[in-house]
């Protein structure tokens, strides 16, 4: 619910053209191919358990260009199974779908908590998850080789290129 | 038969029985496993936020592997999937390679392309059934074990080599492999949740204890996975999910290698089956009784 606070309003007007930026995404390509016959949601096992999430509903509305609930929680409830992917029948690969929709919310400053601390982490780090000392001891007792270290500094230059680094710039100049 | 181990992060950081297991038993089968000191994360967590970035840090992990000349051996189902689909798509797509080998340039890499990733399935399939069936010592023919191959080993299809992605069947074989039987259960290749967890606390756990269920009522007295994801949800959470639910499950959640380490005479400590949450004590008393 967090995301929903955070969309609110932002988007309240439909904007024709969002299609267009979601076909030029790497991974949108295919969504246009969707006719709502609904086999998508027929086989997510994430719409079982919840009423926000029907995968061709969000390409529907995505089509319609009605930002605000595409950018709202229901997109990044998808977890990125494939099943969907797997039994479409126009092609559509709609998991990769999902992923450029939640790719160009980040873009337009919508990105939650878990996945900020992700990138922050993956930066400081190299891994996703910081792995504390103690694990780390534990690692040296039984005799399992040291954890491996990247270049923090070639990996900062690669989130600057791709400016997934600004996400968390903009963040600290906003503090 | 030499390849690099790539651990990812939640081995280390929750698995460390997966990692142990893995590499006692390639000990015995013959893989020799160099560790890979300049990895980095797969990209995958980051895959949702920009695809660019998570394209980058996989070829990274990829060029560092064409260094050293060798193929990646991996174990989590996350870095399988991502690692695996990210080298086929800069082999068959020139404009995208070209476009990440421009970036990769600037730390002083370039993708060329010459080595493959594997999980240890795989690898295990290499060296095939009847090599294998060589180090089965002890079949361990009293167990009913629910198998959960995990979404990201088999789809998508157009990336994954695992035959059949409707209804894989060769985790059934490799379980069968170790004398136990293999049962089947409704559900079985569909998601465990585990991402959802970040955003939403409660699907996972109904996803899960569904699947349980599932296990449960099928006649299974253990289950097995091939991701650590996986793993935690069933092992780490089932306690958590029987306390939500008023309900008792008591199913031990090995991993692949442990039990095919088991079959193969390993010493249970050696496979560090004391590491699981749901502690396989009747499996381990039944173990020393044949």
């Amino acid at each position: 619910m967090e995301i929903q606070k955070k969309v609110g309003k932002m988007y309240h007007r439909v904007d024709p053209t969002f299609k267009r930026k979601l076909l030029e995404s790497p991974g949108g390509e295919t969504f246009k191919f969707c006719y709502q016959c609904g086999t998508c949601t027929a086989t997510c096992p994430v719409a079982r358990f919840t009423d926000v999430f029907r995968p061709n509903k969000v390409i529907h509305l995505a089509k319609l260009g009605i930002r605000n609930v595409v950018y709202s929680d229901a997109v990044w409830l998808c977890v990125n199974c494939y099943s969907c992917t797997e039994r479409c029948p126009q092609g559509v690969k709609v998991a990769d779908v999902m992923r450029a929709l939640k790719n160009l919310a980040v873009a337009d400053g919508v990105i939650p908590e878990f996945s900020k601390a992700f990138l922050t982490t993956i930066l400081d780090t190299g891994w996703a998850y910081s792995i504390p000392a103690s694990r780390i001891a534990k690692r040296a007792s039984m005799g399992l080789p040291p954890l491996p270290k990247p270049f923090l500094e070639d990996l900062k230059k690669l989130a600057k290129m791709t400016e997934a680094s600004n996400l968390l710039e903009q963040e600290r100049d906003a503090e | 038969m030499k390849y690099l181990l790539y651990l990812g992060c939640l081995i280390p950081y929750r698995k460390m029985g997966y990692e142990i297991s893995a590499r006692r038993v390639s000990k015995t089968l013959g893989i020799e496993l160099q560790d890979m000191p300049d990895a980095n994360c797969c990209g995958l967590p980051i895959d949702t936020v920009n695809h660019e970035m998570m394209l980058l840090l996989a070829a990274r992990n990829l060029c560092m592997a064409e260094k050293h000349e060798l193929d990646i051996l991996t174990l989590c189902n996350g870095c399988t999937g991502v690692l695996m689909k990210v080298n086929k798509m800069l082999k068959q797509d020139r404009a995208l390679r070209e476009q990440i080998n421009n970036q990769l340039q600037k730390i002083g890499l370039e993708f060329q392309g010459k080595i493959k990733v594997k999980h240890f399935i795989q690898i295990l399939l290499e060296i095939g059934f009847n090599n294998l069936q060589k180090f089965i010592i002890k079949p361990l023919d009293f167990l009913n074990v629910a198998g959960y191959i995990g979404c990201h080993l088999f789809r998508p299809s157009e990336f994954m080599e695992i035959e059949n992605p409707e209804n894989p069947s060769v985790f059934d074989d490799l379980i069968e492999l170790t004398g136990a039987r293999s049962v089947r259960y409704v559900d079985e290749f569909q998601c465990c949740g585990f991402v959802e967890g970040a955003i939403d606390s409660n699907i996972p756990l109904f996803l899960a204890r569904e699947k349980l269920n599932n296990v449960k009522n099928a006649g299974a007295n253990a289950m097995v996975t091939l991701c650590p994801a996986c793993h935690q949800v069933f092992d780490g959470s089932q306690r958590q999910i029987e306390r939500r639910f008023s309900e008792s499950y008591d199913l031990p959640v090995l991993h692949y290698p442990q039990l095919l380490g088991l079959a193969m005479d390993i010493a249970p400590e050696e496979l560090a089956l004391n590491d699981l949450r749901v502690k396989p004590t009747k499996l381990l008393t039944s173990l020393t009784k044949t």
